[in-house]
């Protein structure tokens, strides 16, 4: 069994399907890239994973377990964290704070343990903080910048907040929406080796959104094609650089000629 | 130094308007107050060479004068012509000469203490020094005889009603308009619970908690089916909530239960079949009346309250005091200790048990004094002092001891506010109010999440209401009424969504003006009326119907709460004490120019 399976996965809002019938497959430790033009359904495929959209149609397994029928937070909660294309961070809280929040599944202290203050929530809190310090030194955002609001860092560092925040969840699949939107060069080429390190490191999978052609085709193992919502085409990044429906469906049907 | 000015002729204007219309005393607290205030707000900003001490003498000798002056207007004019009670001439002098050199005084004083360089300390001493206001204000109050403390125990209700609403409105981000529902169910629960009504007669300690739990079940009802909405539609749910709970409890007056099966079922089924019906139809509850309606629940069961209990003697309470001074210090060090070496179980145990002697010590009926002969004169005076303090020998007809119960249960809340604030839960709270997916994503419950929020919102409501009943021995169906709900958000907007001394403030200045302000302007009003203003009107009719039905400020107390909201969300739309977050919110386009839109907008991916 592998590490991830999407079969005949479909999407229907009304009467447009957004994806249709798509089955895709990430076995572990892979870097996997999703790669379509605007509208192809990317994120909307992204939406189901992690259960935001419920499905009209098909299954996912992750980890040899169902989990098309949970609710987001129970499918964070078995290891699957995001980043979002628009970065969602929550900017009136500190830098700190957002990570904390990611750590949430993995904190027990309850009610009762907030209000007597108990020995177990203090620890807990202590070691939740520590870690959150380290994973902000780990993307490189500096743990000085702790109690800062999120909303006041520069854009590069806030898509590194994400990737914090997600990463604080201790997820086994990781998913990225367009992680280098609205970078320049050289932050992108360093995003991209923190990526491949980060997968290295953590053991991760990586499943990545990705409009930067390059960079998809730099770091993926295997790259997907969704266009109008179905699959058209999959493989190693040359095979699909060289696919002539991806280029018609990318530059357009004359671009062959 | 214009910057000083201004801040004397701001506090100068406000408390020389209050003691305008109180007159007497009013002036020489209201100067110790805002001298208080002046130099703790110069703390609060710029540098510390900015902090200028003379200064902060200029504008505490300025509004000293100004308060002075409107305690003198008061004593030697406005009290006679309008018929209200004069202070004598000794009082009235001493009081604006105190103020004129108290409020300087205490300004910089406090300017002095902020330039303290541990800010650690700093927060220390203001604490104590706040501590030391709120223990001395009633004494004085009550020496003062200026008849406020009932008022102010009220506020402290309103305080932690505005704290709890704020868990939800503030931390959670949900509109609640119905939330004094939970007010009067925390009330009810008291009210039915140890009164003469239903003949039950629940000891009021074990109630406070009975009814916080009520309530906070409540809100988890309301709150099941409800929080799946969003925003505006939860809002008008919880306005029909609020609507419903008075209304219920005005006609819970006559409740009859049957028994289904045998006074619906069967006689049914006989008359379809056209036999005769055969089961005598069992009647569970009959004509109950469990509210009361619109009379309301009174008296309800007196309550005993803590440190003044029945001593009629001023050194046994002394002696008290003294003995739960010492506990508390000695609580305080242990915790301190316990902290510092990191080890707390041991200490901290010692200190949960010291604690807990201290509370009991609190409740425990001091013997009385033998009467000594010929006391020393230190003595003599102490039980003298102590004796004014001690008033009939109804306990808890004692606002002072009230007034401490509140503050001691208000500043209990605050802890359990603060830790939630700074917990993992109050962490989930302000995510889901930031962005509701983005929280979902990262693994929060928002199901769960929202309604523990509400449901800890409920439960301060329900310790409040439980309050409100004991304190003011009668529960009307009327008091929670959506005005109500109005009122204590009204204080969280006011003071500043979210921000815990921010809504202190605001429920405090609501709940003086409204019940303390407003009802003297309205005798101030009232006196000039008929001595003045009607015997000036003459016989022109008219004139005399349009001053008698016009001229009562209570009447417009909606009128002006509507403008204080209106003129706050126009000057300073973070409200009065805003929490970082949202100053920052929404003066964040002012300080870059941009519109909010310009700043949300994502910047276009870059092409391939």
């Amino acid at each position: 069994m592998s590490f991830f399976v999407a079969q005949q996965v479909t999407k229907i809002f009304g009467g447009l399907v957004a994806v249709n019938k798509v089955d895709f497959v990430i076995e572990q430790g892979m870097i996997a890239g999703l790669i379509g033009p605007n509208g192809a359904g990317k994120t909307t495929f992204f939406n189901m994973i992690t259960g935001v959209y419920p499905l009209s149609h098909g299954s996912f397994t992750f980890d040899g377990q169902d989990i098309g029928a949970l609710k987001p937070h129970e499918i964070t909660a078995l290891g699957i964290a995001r980043t979002f294309q628009n970065i969602r961070l929550f900017p009136a809280m500190s830098v700190i704070d957002n990570v904390l929040v990611g750590m949430h599944t993995r904190l027990k202290s309850n009610l009762i343990d907030t209000i007597f203050k108990t020995q177990r929530l203090q620890k807990e809190e202590e070691m939740a903080k520590g870690k959150a310090l380290d994973l902000l030194d780990y993307v490189g955002l500096g743990r000085n910048r702790a109690p800062i609001s999120a909303r006041s860092l520069a854009y590069g560092d806030q898509r590194r907040l994400e990737i914090a925040r997600a990463l604080a969840s201790e997820p086994k699949l990781l998913l990225l929406d367009e992680p280098t939107a609205g970078m320049n060069q050289s932050e992108t080429a360093d995003l991209t080796k923190f990526i491949r390190f980060v997968r290295e490191d953590l053991k991760l999978t990586v499943l990545l959104i990705e409009h930067h052609m390059r960079v998809v085709m730099g770091i993926s193992d295997r790259v997907s094609v969704l266009d109008h919502g179905e699959k058209i085409a999959e493989g190693t990044p040359t095979e699909v650089q060289n696919n002539q429906q991806v280029i018609e469906a990318y530059l357009g049907s004359g671009a062959g000629h | 130094m214009g910057k000083y000015v201004k801040r004397g002729l701001l506090i100068g204007f406000i408390g020389g308007f209050l003691s305008l219309l109180f007159g007497g005393w009013t002036a020489t607290i209201l100067a110790v107050v805002g001298g208080l205030l002046t130099g703790f707000v110069s703390g609060t900003e710029g540098n510390e060479e900015q902090r200028d001490l003379k200064g902060l003498a200029v504008a505490g000798l300025i509004g000293g004068v100004i308060m002075a002056l409107g305690g003198l207007v008061y004593d030697l004019w406005l009290s006679h012509i309008a018929g209200l009670k004069t202070h004598p001439d000794d009082v009235m002098y001493l009081s604006a000469i105190l103020a004129i050199v108290l409020c300087p005084l205490m300004a910089v004083f406090m300017g002095r203490v902020q330039q303290m360089r541990d800010k650690k300390r700093l927060r220390i001493v203001n604490a104590i020094i706040l501590l030391a206001f709120l223990f001395v204000f009633p004494f004085v109050e009550e020496a003062t005889n200026s008849a406020w403390l009932a008022s102010l125990i009220f506020a402290e209700i309103y305080v932690l009603l505005a704290l709890g609403l704020n868990i939800v409105v503030g931390f959670a981000g949900l509109l609640d308009l119905g939330y004094a529902a939970f007010f009067a169910i925390g009330a009810y629960t008291t009210g039915l619970m140890s009164s003469p009504l239903h003949g039950i007669h629940v000891n009021f300690w074990i109630l406070i908690w009975l009814s916080a739990v009520v309530a906070g079940l409540f809100g988890i009802l309301l709150g099941t089916p409800t929080l799946r909405l969003r925003g505006d539609y939860l809002a008008i749910v919880t306005l029909g909530f609020g609507e419903i709970v008075p209304v219920a409890f005005t006609q819970l007056i006559k409740i009859t239960l049957k028994e289904p099966i045998t006074c619906y079922f069967v006689p049914l089924l006989s008359k379809l079949t056209g036999g005769q019906p055969v089961a005598q139809c069992l009647v569970l509850v009959d004509n109950f009346n469990l509210t009361a309606g619109v009379k309301g629940v009174s008296p309800l069961d007196r309550p005993v309250l803590p440190i003044i209990s029945p001593v009629d003697d001023g050194l046994s309470l002394v002696l008290k005091l003294a003995i739960m001074a010492i506990l508390v210090g000695l609580v305080a060090f242990l915790f301190m200790r316990s902290r510092r070496n990191g080890n707390r179980s041991k200490w901290a145990l010692l200190g949960y048990g010291l604690a807990l002697a201290a509370i009991i010590i609190a409740f425990v009926p001091f013997p009385k004094a033998g009467v000594v002969e010929n006391p020393d004169p230190l003595t003599a005076t102490v039980t003298a002092v102590m004796n004014t303090v001690q008033p009939g020998p109804l306990v808890s007809d004692n606002p002072i001891a009230w007034y401490f119960l509140m503050l001691a249960l208000l500043g209990l809340s605050l802890v359990i506010i603060f830790r939630l604030r700074d917990s993992r839960l109050g962490r989930t709270w302000t995510a889901v109010r930031e962005d509701e997916l983005a929280a979902n994503q990262m693994g929060v419950n928002l199901r769960n999440t929202k309604l523990l929020a509400f449901a800890m919102g409920a439960t301060f409501s329900g310790f409040a209401g439980a309050f409100y009943g004991a304190y003011y021995n009668g529960i009307f169906p009327s008091v929670f009424e959506f005005s109500a709900s109005v009122i204590i958000l009204s204080a969280v907007v006011l003071g500043g969504i979210g921000n815990v001394s921010g809504v202190i403030l605001g429920a405090l200045i609501i709940m003086v003006m409204d019940n303390l302000v407003l009802k003297q302007l309205q005798a101030v009003l009232n006196g000039l009326q008929s001595n003045v203003l009607l015997p000036a009107a003459g016989n022109n009719l008219a004139a005399k119907q349009f001053i008698q039905a016009n001229l009562d400020p209570v009447k417009y107390r909606f009128l002006l709460l509507g403008l204080v909201l209106v003129v706050t969300m126009a000057i300073r739309p973070e409200g009065l004490l805003p929490s970082r977050e949202q100053r920052e919110e929404l003066h964040r386009a002012e300080e870059t120019g941009e519109t909010p839109e310009q700043l949300e907008a994502e910047p276009l991916p870059t092409p391939m």
